[in-house]
């Protein structure tokens, strides 16, 4: 679950300052996907920042799970980031030393579980996103969907319950880019996480309960999208 | 643990760069232990010869410091003064004389010695090759001397105007600038012109007798004396190692530890720059500044306790390899020392590991969604 409030950000001070949040308000519900569209430089990333308590805003409260993590200081959010939300970026990001399975693992890892049982989970993971034959291989060595997917066990291995996904298709070839959301979508979904994904992609609106647009940092359209259709819900219901 | 597996993946993922870090630390580590090596080498021998010798105590001229730079004169008749003491079980006089010579266009320093063979004391450490029952015209040298100027036996020895033939090479009378030569008393009274003068009486104690009310005695007895034990008189021959090369040893350890802390501070922060985008992928996900510093600060460690016990052995092969080629390197290793390196080189790989701890700090999570 995650409650956006009158999101502003404003960057800058005098005669050069951007506004590139606007007064935003988003509720994300647990086992909802949202897709936010918009034009670049809209404010999409500065929003996703906001709400995995990367970036501060300048007004308004985000609450994840309950808690607002606005007012958390900066030692407290590297925990709350751990321990309750997951992360998918455009350029993949994994660590290029570690195996596909340790990179899976970092999370757990970094929360204190043990070697042994992090691999474990991390290993369940991939096999689910149909990576069991990729367990030892190096980043370098993997395809950028494959790559994406071991990125997606990594943000989904913590059990987290917002999962933020910024452009996570725009280094991939459009079928496989779609392919790897769907993975994504269905066991966010079947989790019920609550996944918010940024992308101009408009063919990923398949995979959305909710399409945002945004435009110069307002919120100014949304519409239903067709998640039914890849997405069905087995523990969650919607009112 | 996270931190020791991302360390770990990211030194041997380089293994270039390993290589030059763990290279430069062994560089630094052997020239911080060879030196300190040699330095104690160097002290051990200039007292190695006074170690050998069976004497309690050695009486000197007051004000005489060490064998090699200062001269001890006393009377000869001092003799059955000491002897005279109570708890004094032997004396023997020890009287030498430092001459200088050329050798094959080289200048060699000697310590000649008057040498009685009926003696006990004061005589050649252990022979190595030829006979000890010196005559006139004959001398003992040093095995190193021999080394050095590649005089074998039956060779002959030119002081002064007077030959001298090699009828003996013996260990343990080396102190590096120059080295012990033994050679009969008539050659001896001849050469040295110090009629009823000695330099130095060596004395044993009664067992059981207190060395140190001995030498009280003696100093009392003997005008213009000083008395030290053995193990004083050790120490003073080594003293002008210690004041001579503590000063340079000291920058050049120094200079042993900037090169370590500049080695792997260089590669552990260009390593860091070069993942900064990956430590920025730690911090967003949830990893705590903490965590980071320990990752860079293992991998530091890592290669510092590597490049320790690498220049540990590398110190040790030098020691043997090179000290068969060089008499002068003499190495004496102490577990002191290798403990004391041993922090150093801990210290060195924390010093360094504090460099990029800035730069990590300073990473924006923020900028990870940047493509
Ligand atoms: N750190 C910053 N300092 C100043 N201005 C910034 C900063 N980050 C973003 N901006 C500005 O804020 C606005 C929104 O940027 P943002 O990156 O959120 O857009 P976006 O919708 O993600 O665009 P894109 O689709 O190109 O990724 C832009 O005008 C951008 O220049
Ligand atoms: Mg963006």
């Amino acid at each position: 679950m995650i409650e956006l409030r009158h999101i502003t950000k404003v960057f800058g001070a005098g005669d050069t300052t951007v506004r590139a949040v606007n007064d935003v308000s988003l509720n994300v519900r647990p086992g909802e996907i949202v897709v936010i569209m918009g034009p670049s430089g809209s404010g999409k990333t500065t929003l996703v920042s906001i709400a995995g308590g990367l970036m501060k805003p300048t007004d308004g409260t985000v609450t994840v799970d309950g808690q607002d993590i606005t007012t958390k200081s900066e030692r407290q959010l590297p925990r709350i980031r751990l321990t309750t939300m997951g992360f998918i970026f455009q350029s993949f990001n994994l660590l290029s030393n570690l195996s596909a399975d340790e990179n899976a693992a970092i999370p757990l890892l970094l929360a204190g579980q043990g070697k042994t049982e992090a691999l474990q989970k991390s290993r369940e993971f991939l096999t689910r996103l149909n990576l069991s034959h990729r367990l030892h291989a190096r980043p370098r060595q993997l395809s950028g969907g494959e790559q994406q997917r071991v990125a997606i066990a990594r943000a989904l291995v913590n059990n987290p319950k917002v999962v933020f996904a910024d452009e996570p298709t725009a280094n991939l070839d459009r079928a496989i880019g779609h392919q790897v959301m769907q993975l994504l979508c269905s066991v966010g979904c079947e989790q019920g996480k609550s996944v918010v994904i940024v992308s101009h992609d408009e063919r990923i609106k398949d995979v959305a309960h909710r399409v945002i647009y945004i435009e110069d940092g307002k919120l100014v359209r949304e519409e239903p999208g067709q998640h039914n259709r890849v997405c069905t819900m087995k523990n969650h219901s919607f009112k | 643990m996270p931190t020791l597996l991302i360390a770990i993946r990211n030194l041997f993922g380089e293994r270039g760069r390993f290589i030059i870090t763990v290279t430069g630390v062994t560089f630094s580590v052997v020239l911080i232990i060879v030196l300190q090596a040699l330095y104690q080498g160097w002290t051990a021998k200039m007292g190695q010869y006074i170690e050998a010798q069976d004497a309690d105590l050695w009486v000197a001229q007051a004000g005489s410091r060490d064998m090699s730079h200062s001269i001890s004169l006393l009377p000869s008749s001092a003799k059955q003064t000491i002897t005279d003491l109570s708890s004094v079980a032997s004396v023997t006089p020890f009287i030498g004389k430092r001459v200088g010579l050329e050798i094959k266009g080289k200048d060699r320093i000697i310590y000649l010695v008057r040498y009685d063979p009926t003696a006990t004391v004061g005589g050649p450490v252990k022979l190595i090759e030829g006979r000890a029952n010196l005559s006139a015209g004959e001398v003992i040298i040093d095995r190193v001397f021999a080394n050095n100027t590649g005089f074998k036996l039956g060779d002959t020895i030119t002081v002064g105007n007077e030959s001298f033939t090699i009828i003996g090479l013996a260990s343990g009378g080396d102190l590096v600038a120059m080295s012990f030569a033994f050679i009969s008393p008539a050659d001896a009274d001849r050469l040295f012109q110090l009629p009823n003068l000695t330099s130095y009486f060596l004395i044993s104690v009664s067992p059981g007798a207190d060395r140190e009310q001995v030498a009280q005695a003696i100093t009392t007895a003997v005008p213009n004396s000083i008395v030290y034990t053995k193990e004083e008189f050790i120490e003073i021959n080594g003293q002008f190692i210690r004041e001579a090369f503590l000063p340079i040893i000291l920058v050049l350890v120094l200079i042993g530890v900037a090169t370590g802390i500049a080695v792997i501070g260089l590669t552990i922060f260009t390593s860091t720059i070069e993942k900064a985008r990956e430590y920025g992928v730690l911090k967003a996900i949830g990893a705590t500044g903490g965590q980071l510093n320990r990752v860079v600060a293992i991998q530091s460690l890592t290669s510092g306790l590597i490049g320790y016990a690498i220049g540990v052995i590398v110190s040790f092969l030098l020691g043997i390899i090179v000290g068969r080629f060089v008499p002068e390197f003499v190495v004496r290793f102490r577990l002191f020392d290798f403990a004391w390196i041993f922090a150093l080189a801990i210290v060195m790989a924390l010093s360094a590991a504090l460099i990029p701890t800035r730069r990590i700090a300073s990473i924006n999570p923020a900028d990870v969604f940047k493509a």
